[in-house]
């Protein structure tokens, strides 16, 4: 699959392997009801200060993905490399090394922090799990730069609270913080803000888009809202997943600005607006609003029960490949690929 | 009954919480609102705000440690009858409870017993809220849960006969909607309704109750944090803050045009997901402890327009428009006139 291709050849110059690539990786969950194909068949890369945000509904597999780039899941099939060398492959430096450069931001920041662990000890642990601060009064220094890094100031206010006392965003912000605390090259973000209030929501993503163009730090950033895709995936790119697999891959902006697969259109369609003039003027169009089960995949496309051009003949019986349908969009849909080449041939 | 009768009449509301060091915690101060038949109004506001408080207030359904320390709820039913909610209790509040007013709980996913299966819990509802006190047969409840489910667009035969883990989250939460409507209330109060709910079930969800609502006629009042779902789902809106509503009108009034420098931090802190929008703007600060809350205007710390006269004057609402049946565009803030979205440049250059 050509994602993989995109983003090497305009993004980084072959000399540079991105920072984590997925090559063809697929997870199979083994359960009692049948075999799960979580994620089939994903390529997918992000370089240094790239993003790539992946969006879709639960059980697309985003999530799953995430945890192969993370090396917390092991591909079933398909292999993950960082900085080229293939995880299964690393000797433990080379392990360790990728166990501090890549870290991973949950959602729940009330789940996230130990409610005893004051956010200096949060902070520390892994400064002194990883032999990073000498002695306690220079983790006390490190773990203050820290919090002004993620804009928690006066940071001498906040080392000494606990998470109870700290306002939602609040703790979010010591959660990315620890996970800044080993220096990492990736960051993994599922659903990071989505918990947050909206006032604070735009604060703490401007934190991470700091990360990204003050330290270079690279990040799959994992989100349901399309509006928080677009807006911190500027400059970036994304990738719509649906049951597993990616549909439509490219730029940020134009992924959202003008969507090519039904499943995409279909998304946009249903955001609410809050402007009230617009309301009731978006109907997605989906022949069934019910996802498939992962364990029961519709023959050929597997959106083809629901979608709106859907075409009997192609679209139930042959399964479609992600390919290019221009320059800088990928798709995976029978229809979509027909219009891109009726276009090129006009 | 007169179309110009509020239906829910909520005057001077205030509900505490007890907290464990023996001290009370007041997260609603003094809410005022009518509520008319068939609107739809949404309370919206960060966490904290008070809003799900207000919404389990409204039903009396308060955790043990929360209680009314003030003023009146009266319901006026589709006979003309009012009720003093307040003054219910036991069988009386049983009865009113689901048969006026129902409620829709957030978390779709935590709300049914786990072991129990989809009819036993229509069969729960119907037996503790009947209103003649005659045993429901098990055919009457199998007809009424069929009926109910089939307004929310659920094959009966399949899910009646399920437990809730064999259900995905959409289906659950329209098996909540079906229960809110189970006994026809006149009222629904729908907390966070769709909340972790995909967007394409969120949007089925949304379409539903519309048509839900035209269908029977119900009035609802809707709690999220979500302002460009309120939109969509609601005719009027009440922002609150620190446990007042600061700002009310129709969706279009607060929306378009408002007239709170809260709402308008709100408004402006939504990314937007159309290109050549405004870049979206946090709200500096946190909301106050309501354990210690500063005097004057509860929002001036975080306020761009605030001055020297917000310290000592809590703005009480007052008209903007003026129009009937609720709909009035209201706000509490002083300097009002001076607030809108139209001009971003106004935030720096009130700072300055």
């Amino acid at each position: 699959m050509s994602g993989l291709d995109v983003a090497t050849t305009d993004d980084v110059s072959p000399a540079v392997p991105p920072l984590i690539a997925l090559r063809n990786v697929s997870q199979v969950f083994h359960t009692k009801r049948g075999d799960v194909p979580a994620v089939q068949d994903v390529s997918l890369s992000v370089g240094a200060g790239d993003v790539l945000c992946l969006v879709g509904e639960s059980g697309c597999g985003k999530t799953t993905t995430a945890r192969m780039a993370a090396g917390l899941a092991t591909p079933t099939a398909g292999a993950v490399e960082f900085e080229g060398v293939d995880l299964g492959a690393m000797d433990s430096a080379q392990r360790r090394r990728f166990r501090t450069s890549v870290q991973y931001v949950h959602q729940d920041p009330y789940a996230s922090l130990n409610p005893i662990r004051s956010v200096f000890g949060t902070l520390s642990a892994p400064l002194k799990r990883h032999g990073l601060a000498k002695n306690k009064a220079a983790a006390w220094e490190q773990a203050k730069e820290l919090l002004e890094r993620v804009d928690l100031t006066p940071a001498e206010n906040f080392l000494p609270k606990f998470p109870h006392q700290l306002s939602g965003g609040q703790r979010q912000r010591v959660a990315v913080a620890r996970s800044l605390s080993l220096n990492p090259r990736l960051m993994i973000a599922d659903e990071a803000t989505s918990m947050l209030d909206v006032s604070i929501r735009v604060g703490v993503l401007r934190t991470l888009t700091n990360l990204r163009t003050e330290l270079g730090v690279g990040f799959v950033f994992i989100t349901h809202d399309l509006a928080i895709a677009r807006y911190f995936g500027t400059g970036g790119k994304i990738a719509v997943m649906y049951l597993g697999r990616v549909v439509e891959y490219g730029d940020a902006h134009e992924v959202i600005d003008n969507p090519k697969h039904p499943y995409t259109k279909a998304l946009l369609a249903a955001v609410p607006d809050i402007d009230p003039d617009r309301r009731h003027d978006h109907d997605p169009g989906l022949r069934s609003v019910d996802i498939p089960s992962l364990t029961d995949l519709p023959s050929g496309c597997s959106f083809h029960p629901r979608c709106p051009v859907y075409r009997e003949g192609d679209c139930d019986t042959t399964p479609p490949v992600l390919s290019a349908v221009d320059s800088h969009r990928e798709v995976s849909c029978h229809v979509a690929a027909e219009q891109a080449r009726d276009e090129t041939a006009r | 009954m007169s179309q110009n009768d509020p239906i829910l009449s909520v005057r001077d509301l205030h509900i505490a919480y007890r907290t464990g060091s023996g001290r009370t915690v007041t997260a609603v101060r003094g809410v005022d609102f009518d509520l008319y038949p068939q609107q739809s109004l949404a309370l919206v506001g960060e966490s904290g705000c008070g809003k799900t408080t207000l919404g389990l207030g409204l039903l009396r359904l308060l955790p043990k440690l929360g209680y009314v320390s003030g003023g009146s709820i009266s319901y006026r039913g589709p006979t003309g009858t009012v009720t003093d909610v307040l003054g219910l209790s036991g069988r009386s509040l049983r009865r009113w409870r689901w048969s006026e007013v129902a409620m829709v709980f957030q978390g779709a996913m935590n709300a049914f017993n786990p072991v129990m299966k989809i009819i036993d819990h229509f069969a729960d509802t119907i037996r503790a809220h009947r209103v003649d006190g005659k045993k429901a047969s098990r055919k009457e409840i199998r007809d009424r849960a069929a009926t109910a489910l089939e307004s929310v667009r659920l094959e009966p035969d399949r899910v009646l006969s399920s437990y809730p883990h064999e259900l995905s989250g959409g289906m659950k939460q329209r098996i909540l909607i079906a229960l809110a409507l189970l006994l026809e209330p006149q009222v629904i109060v729908l907390d966070e309704p769709t909340t972790a709910l995909d967007l394409l079930t969120q949007r089925a969800i949304v379409d539903m109750l519309h048509e839900l609502r035209q269908r029977h006629g119900f009035a609802m009042i809707f709690v999220s944090h979500d302002l460009p779902l309120a939109s969509e789902l609601a005719d009027r809106v009440a922002t609150m803050y620190a446990g007042r509503i600061i700002e009310s009108g129709t969706v279009h009034d607060v929306f378009t045009r408002p007239r709170h420098p809260y709402s308008v931090g709100l408004i402006k802190a939504v990314p937007p997901v159309r290109a050549g929008a405004d870049e979206p703007m946090s709200i500096p600060g946190s909301p106050p402890d309501l354990a210690a809350l500063p005097t004057g205007c509860a929002f001036r710390s975080r306020c761009p327009y605030a001055d020297d006269e917000c310290g000592e004057i809590d703005p009480e609402l007052e008209p903007v428009i003026q129009r009937p049946e609720g709909l009035s565009h209201e706000t509490a803030c002083l300097r009002w006139q001076e607030v809108g979205l139209s001009k971003p440049a106004d935030r720096e250059a009130v700072k300055q």
